[in-house]
């Protein structure tokens, strides 16, 4: 039977329809909910993907305690044992809860009730913490509350969009269409893409401010100069409905950032500048995204801020296409902090330092123990474990080991610390490698319960699949302890409706409309009510008949004097580099894979997009430095070291470099960015610095590279490197070596499940091919050559694995005979090559419709077509080019005949 | 008025009758022409013989010619009458039954003679070559399905005598002076696959052996065993020695022809006598002299056009503006015990300086090729030897390949 759900990827909350298919084996056909507000049937790539992605191979799917198998009873008991021993011998703020965006509200307002109402601690901080806090906190200082002021549709009735610190065209892919459709229907409509990368949303950009990486807040004192200086602004609007703004404006004549001194500081061109000044000067309609760019930084809530304030001071909020919009990375990043799963929040948008906010929501709860002070933030947080004053941390569906600066820190924190849970729904992540009790949780899919994505839509993810193995819902786990705790009857609840009913009820106690978040509406929903429950954007008081899409349309804010506020924007210091790491490395997601790859690493075609770590890099400090295009190359600064493939792009600015945020040592050698990337973060948000790391890049000097396809992991030969895929049931895996390989050696180490053997061996170990049968059946494809991996057709090779018709020889070609490696993998929906596309175009196609038309390319989720742009342009020019040659062929040909 | 031209022909085996078809092709009337054999009836296959024996193909179906043929096409035979005699200055020659015949131009295609083992006891009854088609004749009289019987040598023409005796259901032991099997054209590892699979199909193969005699019965006149040098005894009742082939140059060196291991010739086959010309076996050009038959019969090809402008010209012949014999490595190919075998270029040569081996353990198969940087020079194959004619043309172009390994996949940018 179809479901309607949403997608688990990013904060756009895309709605999905479930046909599950086969529920045994978990299996299910996916498509896009035309009737979803967020994306009306439209998906990504990734979105696209996610059948591929629901298999049990990979699941957890029994409770483990310090490694053994046990059944839950045994499992939540000592949970339940650890946790109370542990408050007993160190007191409450010994334990910590750190949980995740991808969390369902209610899972999320079950965790923050139990820690924050009856373990005497506020220790629960959230991998949102890492990419939204900045944003809470800048939201809370201006607005007086943590409120997006507008939605989706203002990105397309918008004038002038400007997109600043987001790669909206891979990281909301679908948002991005939406308004790459808007600018096609109105090109008027202006653009401008503020990245020190230039990145894919680049593509549509009328306007690309390259500005100096680490130099944002610069840029926007330099706008809100210019407003002031130009006069640009709404007078009636700062009178009526702020305040601060006189200190403000003396802050910024004591700044003096003219346009001058600005485009000096951000590195921009003058002429560049003025434009984008004069822009955001003449356009009423203008919308202000912001995301990572300007969050992940040490200066992120004045950048945030000061955004907020050149729309305050424009009088550009609460109206249809004005307004500032920070846009969410995480599917529940929103519903996180509704429930208020920060350290420094309590609950339903109250503040932990609120008396009176403590009184509520202690007498809702029955509560009189709910904590002063707020918690630990998570770089203190795991600094805590790591100094042993948490000794007790429970982990629910987030990955730390890899997502935190200074990860190695962080890893050895977790090593060292007397307990630590894990809730996860994979067997196998580089923080479950460190827990002492796993706990297998319900996957997408299987869980139940609402998201709320960046406009403030909640929607409901629903169960289409049966529970995996022994697996069940996070809200369950935690009740089931907290039960465990005495705290039955704090904790009664059957399903997750019974908790969306408590926290909407929650919302709306003592608010009359004090308070932003009140979904008091939702709160008599019955099961069946909240089972139907269509998209809504709140806030849903009492009464209330619909959601809203904008806020502070009368220019009321949730202030106690009820107006906005104009801050202390003062930046910090800003990033100053360090000659012994030269280059500024900047993080971020790539088109086709999502945070620490646990779920789109399972997906065959997401992962042919770009198959293995890279770090990009100018080509003029690649030839500066010695790399070759495609070469291994170190990452490293004094904190760590990275082991990644070089990539050319002049997208980046010289002295700079881009590493992806999501391999990690399930999937390779040593490629967690988060390891090179101290632990300096925002004073006020406590979000860490992401983007600017002071790094060197030197060649990795290697004596092999190899390719190894195998039906299972098998150990691998002495390395410097390797990087491993799944496709369909097979293994694949690039790897490098310093040492010389031998066919005897890898025989030996392979003799399971190796049993019979092909192989090409030049006496040399210039080459080696070496094939394993076992029944017949190849089971192990393994070449290596000197210089770079052997050249092959990854889908035809492992579907001429799968077939077993062709011999040993054939296989070992690792292509078809005739056949040219047909490229990279560009349209991961319809699985189009380079060579395809390039083959359209050669073939006359001139624009992306019909590469599409002719290819499919591009036709699906649209989020290759920035890549097919690019290929459009390279190609007519070799077209010409290789016209020309043949013409000379044919001569010479002439020649010789007569 | 026509002038006519008389050429002799001097064999009749797989060299003299392809000359034959070559020049019958021509049809040069101002030829004419007679044929002189040592064997009787008309020209054979000879590469048939061991097929013959296994009963796989007839008498008539190894025929090259028929008398029919020669009679249509007016060429004179004289079969069973090995010539004895030439006479350069009165341009004639005689038979051994006195018939003399004379000669404006003069072909030896005397082809060549096995070689054979000078160790006591070789005169015994069921010591014997494999030649000729009265030699597979007598062998055939010999075969005894439950005997025993030994081949020396290990080459291509040892193994095939072996496999026909085999195929007969005689117990076959192939004793050979090197460590495996065709191992001119074959490396170690092939030549060990290789005895291998005729180990399989009940030949035992006995390397680095050296024949010290043969035992005879009480009697003295019939084999009994071959004893090698190291004292291992092998009993047999036939015992064929397949020790490769000496070029037949006797007459050329009564008329002092030049010769070396053969009749020099010239890339025109003519000898240091300008009217006398030589082909196959019995020839060397170069270098090279020859034992298969490709080259034979490229040799005949243009023997044939080299004798038609003699015969049209009155006086001085430019068959230098010819065009000429070159040598073309021949690939060897071998079908044993249903197993292929393929080798190409020489595999023994310095002029390589790197070698890829491909071995599929689960199919049997074996390759290996030989480069010169990216060059192919030589090549082997057991088992799989459906890329040989590429490898073959790779060798003889020496064509620079863009990867040598994909060359071994047979995915080169030739295929």
């Amino acid at each position: 039977m179809n479901k309607r759900t949403t997608c688990p990827y990013c904060g756009v909350g895309c709605g999905l329809i479930a046909d599950p298919t086969d529920t045994q084996e978990h299996i299910a056909k996916l498509t896009g909910d035309q009737q979803h507000p967020a994306n009306r049937g439209r998906l990504c790539v990734k979105g696209s993907s996610l059948h591929e992605t629901l298999g049990m191979e990979t699941r957890l799917l029994k409770p483990q305690l310090y490694g053994n198998e046990v059944d839950w009873e045994q499992a939540l008991d000592e949970v339940a044992e650890r946790l109370q021993r542990c408050i007993r011998e160190h007191g409450p703020d010994s334990v910590a809860f750190y949980v995740s965006g991808q969390l369902l509200t209610e899972d999320y307002y079950v965790a923050n009730k139990l820690i924050k109402g009856f373990l005497g601690t506020a220790n629960i901080d959230t991998n949102s913490r890492l990419c939204m806090s900045t944003a809470v906190a800048a939201h809370k200082r201006v607005l007086g509350s943590d409120t997006v002021p507008g939605c989706y549709q203002d990105l397309e009735l918008a004038d002038l969009l400007i997109i600043t610190g987001s790669n909206m065209a891979w990281t909301h892919p679908v948002i991005y269409q939406r308004i790459a459709a808007a600018k096609q229907a109105r090109p008027e409509m202006r653009i401008v893409v503020i990245d020190p990368r230039r990145t894919a949303t680049a593509d549509i950009a009328d306007l690309h401010l390259d500005l100096a990486p680490g130099s944002d807040a610069s840029l926007f004192t330099g706008l809100f100069s210019h407003l002031l200086a130009s006069d640009a602004l709404d007078h009636s609007f700062i009178d009526k409905h702020t305040e601060g703004f006189e200190d403000a404006q003396h802050r910024s004549r004591a700044a003096a950032m003219d346009l001058a001194t600005t485009a000096q500081r951000c590195q921009l061109d003058r002429e560049k500048l003025q434009t984008f000044y004069d822009w955001f000067t003449q356009t009423e309609k203008t919308v202000t995204v912001f995301s990572q760019g300007i969050n992940q930084s040490i200066n992120g809530v004045s950048q945030a801020s000061t955004i907020l304030h050149c729309h305050l001071a424009t009088g550009r909020i609460g109206k249809p296409g004005a307004c500032p919009f920070s846009i969410t990375g995480q599917p529940n990043a929103m519903g996180g902090r509704e429930v208020g799963g920060l350290a420094n929040q309590l609950a339903a948008h109250m503040d932990i330092e609120n008396p009176a906010h403590r009184r509520i929501v202690g007498n809702f709860w029955g509560s009189d123990r709910l904590p002063v002070r707020p918690g630990l933030k998570a770089v203190e947080l795991f600094d805590a474990v790591a100094d042993g004053k948490v000794r007790f941390i429970w982990i629910m569906a987030t990955n730390p080991v890899v997502s935190m600066p200074e990860a190695d820190k962080i890893k050895k924190a977790l090593t060292n610390c007397d307990c630590v849970v894990v809730s996860d729904c994979v067997a196998d992540t580089d923080t479950l490698r460190l827990a002492d009790i796993r706990l297998p949780a319900a996957g997408w899919g299987e869980k139940d319960g609402t998201v709320t994505n960046s406009e403030r839509c909640i929607s409901r993810q629903r169960a289409f699949l049966p529970l995996a193995g022994d697996a069940k819902p996070d809200w369950w786990i935690i009740t089931a302890v907290a039960r465990r705790l005495g705290l039955g009857k704090q904790f009664p609840y059957q399903c997750a409706a019974d908790i969306f009913r408590e926290h909407a009820l929650l919302s709306g106690q003592d608010n009359a409309g004090g308070r932003d978040f009140d979904i008091s509406g939702l709160a008599m929903l019955d099961n069946d009510a909240y089972d139907q429950l269509a998209p809504t954007q709140w806030p849903y008081p009492v009464a209330a008949r619909a959601g809203r899409a904008r806020m502070f349309e009368d220019g009321r804010f949730f202030t106690r004097s009820g107006r906005a506020q104009f801050v202390d924007t003062t930046p910090c210091q800003a990033y100053s580099s360090d000659k012994r790491w030269p280059l500024v490395l900047n993080t971020g997601r790539i088109r086709d894979q999502w945070h620490t790859m646990t779920r789109t690493g399972l997906s065959a075609r997401l992962q042919q997009h770009v198959p293995e770590p890279f770090v990009e890099l100018h080509p003029d400090d690649m030839a500066r430095l010695g790399i070759q295009p495609q070469q291994l190359v170190q990452v490293r600064n004094e904190l760590g070291s990275c082991t990644v493939k070089a990539r050319a792009t002049t997208a980046q600015q010289t002295g700079t470099a881009f590493m992806p945020i999501h391999w990690n040592d399930c999937f390779t050698t040593a490629a967690r960015p988060c390891v090179l990337i101290e632990s300096r973060f925002d004073a006020i948000s406590g979000q860490p610095a992401f983007k600017q790391t002071g790094v060197a890049v030197s060649p990795l000097p290697c004596r092999w590279h190899a390719t190894l396809i195998s039906r299972h992991r098998i150990d691998l030969p002495t390395h410097v490197y390797w990087s491993s895929r799944r496709n369909t049931d097979w293994h694949i895996t690039t790897l490098a070596g310093d040492c010389d390989l031998d066919i005897a050696t890898l025989k030996t180490q392979w003799a399971s499940p190796g049993r019979t053997w092909a192989e090409m061996d030049d006496g040399s170990g210039d080459e080696i091919r070496l094939l394993a049968y076992d029944h017949n059946k190849p089971v192990i494809w393994f070449a290596s050559q000197r210089e770079t991996a052997p050249d092959i057709d990854e889908p035809w090779l492992v579907a001429a694995m799968h077939a077993t018709t062709l011999n040993a020889l054939q296989l070992a070609a690792g292509r078809a005979s005739g056949q040219l490696a047909s490229g990279a993998l560009v349209c991961s929906c319809h699985q189009v090559r380079e060579s395809t596309i390039v083959d359209a175009i050669v073939s006359g196609c001139r624009s992306v419709e019909s590469v599409g038309e002719k290819t499919r390319a591009g036709t699906n989720c649209g989020s290759c077509i920035p890549e097919i742009t690019a290929l459009l342009t390279t190609s007519s020019t070799t077209t010409t080019l290789s016209t020309k040659t043949s013409t000379t062929t044919a001569t010479a040909t002439t020649e010789n005949v007569c | 008025m026509k002038q006519t031209k008389k050429l002799v022909i001097i064999g009749n085996g797989m060299a003299g009758s392809r000359l034959l078809q070559e020049l019958v092709k021509l049809d040069n009337e101002q030829l004419s022409i007679t044929v002189i054999g040592a064997e009787p009836g008309p020209a054979y296959n000879r590469i048939l013989l061991s097929s013959w024996l296994s009963g796989q193909v007839s008498e008539a179906e190894m025929a090259l010619a028929t008398r029919d043929w020669y009679q249509r096409h007016e060429i004179r035979v004289y079969d069973n009458d090995p010539v004895i005699h030439i006479d350069c200055k009165q341009k004639q020659i005689t038979t051994y039954t006195k018939n003399v015949i004379d000669w404006d131009y003069l072909v030896l295609a005397t082809g060549s003679r096995a070689n054979r083992l000078n160790v006591p006891g070789r005169e015994a009854n069921g010591v014997m070559c494999l030649r000729s088609l009265q030699d597979a004749r007598d062998l055939h009289k010999l075969i005894r399905p439950d005997a025993s019987a030994v081949v020396i040598g290990g080459g291509l023409l040892g193994l095939e005598a072996a496999c026909s005796l085999a195929d007969q259901g005689m117990s076959v032991t192939v004793v050979h002076n090197a460590g495996w099997p065709m191992n001119r054209q074959l490396d170690e590892e092939a030549g060990n696959h290789l005895a291998d699979s005729l180990r399989l199909r009940g030949i035992r193969f006995h390397g680095d052996a050296n024949c010290s005699h043969f035992n005879t019965t009480d009697n003295g006149s019939q084999l009994a065993s071959l004893e090698l040098a190291d004292g291992t005894v092998l009993p047999c009742s036939i015992a064929i020695m397949a020790l490769g082939i000496t070029p037949e140059v006797e007459l050329a060196h009564t008329i002092e022809l030049k010769t070396d291991r053969a009749i020099k010739v010239d890339a025109w086959l003519q000898t240091s006598k300008p009217d006398i010309f030589a082909l196959g076996e019995c020839c060397q050009i170069g270098e090279d002299v020859f034992g298969l038959v490709a080259p034979v019969y490229q040799q005949a090809r243009i023997l044939a056009m080299v004798l038609n402008t003699c015969a049209s010209s009155y006086a001085n012949a430019n068959i230098r503006a010819l065009p000429c014999y070159h040598h073309q490595p021949t690939p060897t190919r071998l079908k044993v015990s249903g197993v292929d075998v393929f080798s190409a270029g020489d595999i023994n040569t310095s002029a390589h300086n790197k070698s890829m081996i491909w071995r599929d353990a689960q199919q049997g198969h074996y390759r290996r090729l030989w480069w010169r940087d990216n060059t192919l020079q030589a090549v082997v194959m057991f088992g799989d030897v459906s890329d040989g004619n590429r490898y073959a043309q790779l060798i003889e172009t020496q064509r620079i390949v863009a990867s040598r390994s994909q060359e071994m996949f047979g995915l080169g940018d030739s295929a």
